[in-house]
């Protein structure tokens, strides 16, 4: 797999990531959803090399999932986590 | 500056997948960002038309030809494939393989010059969000 470095601390991760949003509900349907494939897919990702792995609390239940699958093995990875929704909640503290 | 690019929707939401007809669930997002409604979404897979012939030419799919062509904008630029489906992330992953000319980066440059896509991506209240 090929890598690329993100800034100026010396994070390297893949030249490509595996985007999670359409995972849970965001793209299709209910009836197209399919938990058992999107895992796999995650897990095939970092089989191939994938060190980032984008998800976001919003995408709520897959969330906790690219976590766990993607921790199925012990390589160094990224979870990027889309922390827009904290920025915006003037209530949320860090 | 030295700030790295995460270039997420590389695949502009699966329009660039060529496998779009429309037809979105109500809760499907793209249902209601702009670039997928209608008349811009007609023009829109007019461009991924061409995309397709340019790919089917050098032997790669649109899909991969798009994320390439984010990829060969910059090596500060890493590009988020979103998908959940192995079968499609074994395609996207060939991307890698793609090695553009500088004639096909010209002509993807004309085919996605700014404004070529019709309609912004997302609705005018989370436009409000993002660009500000």
């Amino acid at each position: 797999m090929q890598t690329r470095t993100l800034g100026t601390s010396g994070l390297e991760v893949s030249t490509v990531g595996l985007g999670c949003m359409g995972m849970p509900d965001f793209y299709g349907s209910k009836a197209t959803r399919d938990d058992v494939e999107s895992v796999a897919t995650i897990r095939a990702a970092v089989d191939a090399g994938v060190t980032l792995v984008d998800t976001a609390d919003f995408y709520r239940a897959v969330a906790s999932r690219a976590r766990r699958a993607s921790g199925h093995r012990a390589a160094d990875r990224v979870l990027a986590r889309d922390a827009s929704d904290r920025i915006r909640d003037p209530t949320y503290r860090p | 500056m030295g700030i790295g690019i995460v270039a997420y929707g590389a695949l502009s939401r699966g329009l660039l997948s060529g496998a779009l007809d429309g037809g979105f669930e109500a809760n499907d997002f793209r249902a209601h960002a702009p670039r997928f409604q209608g008349r811009n979404l007609e023009h829109n897979l007019r461009q991924v038309e061409s995309l397709r012939s340019i790919a089917a030419r050098i032997g790669y799919t649109p899909a991969q030809l798009a994320i390439a062509r984010v990829l060969s904008r910059g090596q500060d630029i890493v590009a988020l494939i979103g998908t959940s489906k192995r079968s499609r992330l074994a395609e996207n992953l060939r991307a890698l393989d793609v090695r553009l000319t500088a004639a096909d980066g010209a002509e993807l440059d004309v085919l996605f010059a700014p404004g070529a896509i019709a309609g912004e991506r997302y609705d005018d209240r989370q436009m409000a969000l993002v660009a500000r």
